[in-house]
């Protein structure tokens, strides 16, 4: 998922890619070392331009597409024909569910104020 | 032993299944365990350590990037821990045993902690863009 999406594209359910997934989620190779070199960047120099903002929230959403990229093959190799993982919804505590709705929330609210 | 009201077994039902039916379940829920298990207990560490108040975007996109990742790795962990409970649950219904690690799915102290810290991050941020 990109920051760029409209934000009425963007939900929790999608965000988060709650199971059933449509679909796997996209991985890209993730540099850790230009995360942190961003972060120090911010940091010590104060403004940043916002083309550099983006790239680093891209960063953090491809880390975050990677996790569920692994959640997504875990859950792939459980269900089967005797088997089928029930729905996050059914899986995770209402205040989880919640606080995945403030996340998406405060997300819209940082990709306004950037842009 | 009563049938969970969640669970990965569809609508079936244990007096309904052959032998050989109920086998190739206990069998398929047994491979799922094991598949989930080992990942149940790889805890990340948590990126925040404190919530903290912050004025500028830089600021605030550097914390949220990393609360982000925190909370992402706390609903892959809670999903697993649950999925297996469930599954537990499932072979338990199944095969008829009692199992000693059937237990209602609960989020662990440390969880619980790190989403009121995420939760009052969150609250900061907007506070700090006028919200």
């Amino acid at each position: 998922m990109a920051w760029w999406l409209e934000n009425a594209e963007v939900t929790a359910k999608r965000f988060f890619h709650y199971i059933p997934m449509t679909s796997a989620p996209s991985v890209e190779q993730i540099s850790q070392a230009e995360i942190d070199s961003i972060e120090q960047d911010f940091t010590h120099n104060g403004s940043s331009s916002s083309s550099t903002l983006g790239r680093l929230l891209d960063l953090r959403e491809q880390q975050k597409e990677s996790i569920f990229s692994d959640l997504h093959l875990l859950v792939e190799q459980c269900n089967n024909k005797y088997i089928k993982v029930p729905k996050t919804e059914d899986l995770l505590p209402d205040d989880l569910l919640d606080l995945a709705e403030e996340f998406v929330k405060t997300y819209h609210l940082l990709i306004k104020k950037r842009s | 032993m009563v049938r969970s009201e969640i669970s990965t077994l569809g609508s079936l039902s244990r007096a309904n299944l052959s032998e050989k039916n109920r086998e190739s379940n206990s069998n398929a829920l047994r491979d799922a365990i094991g598949i989930v298990s080992p990942e149940v207990n790889k805890q990340s560490e948590y990126l925040l350590a404190e919530s903290v108040e912050n004025q500028s975007l830089e600021d605030l996109i550097i914390v949220f990037g990393k609360a982000l990742i925190d909370f992402s790795n706390i609903v892959k962990n809670s999903t697993l821990n649950s999925l297996q409970h469930v599954m537990l649950a499932d072979e338990a219904y199944i095969t008829g045993e009692q199992h000693h690690d059937v237990s209602e799915f609960e989020l662990e102290q440390h969880v619980l902690d790190q989403m009121k810290l995420l939760s009052d991050q969150l609250r900061l941020i907007k506070i700090s863009m006028g919200e």
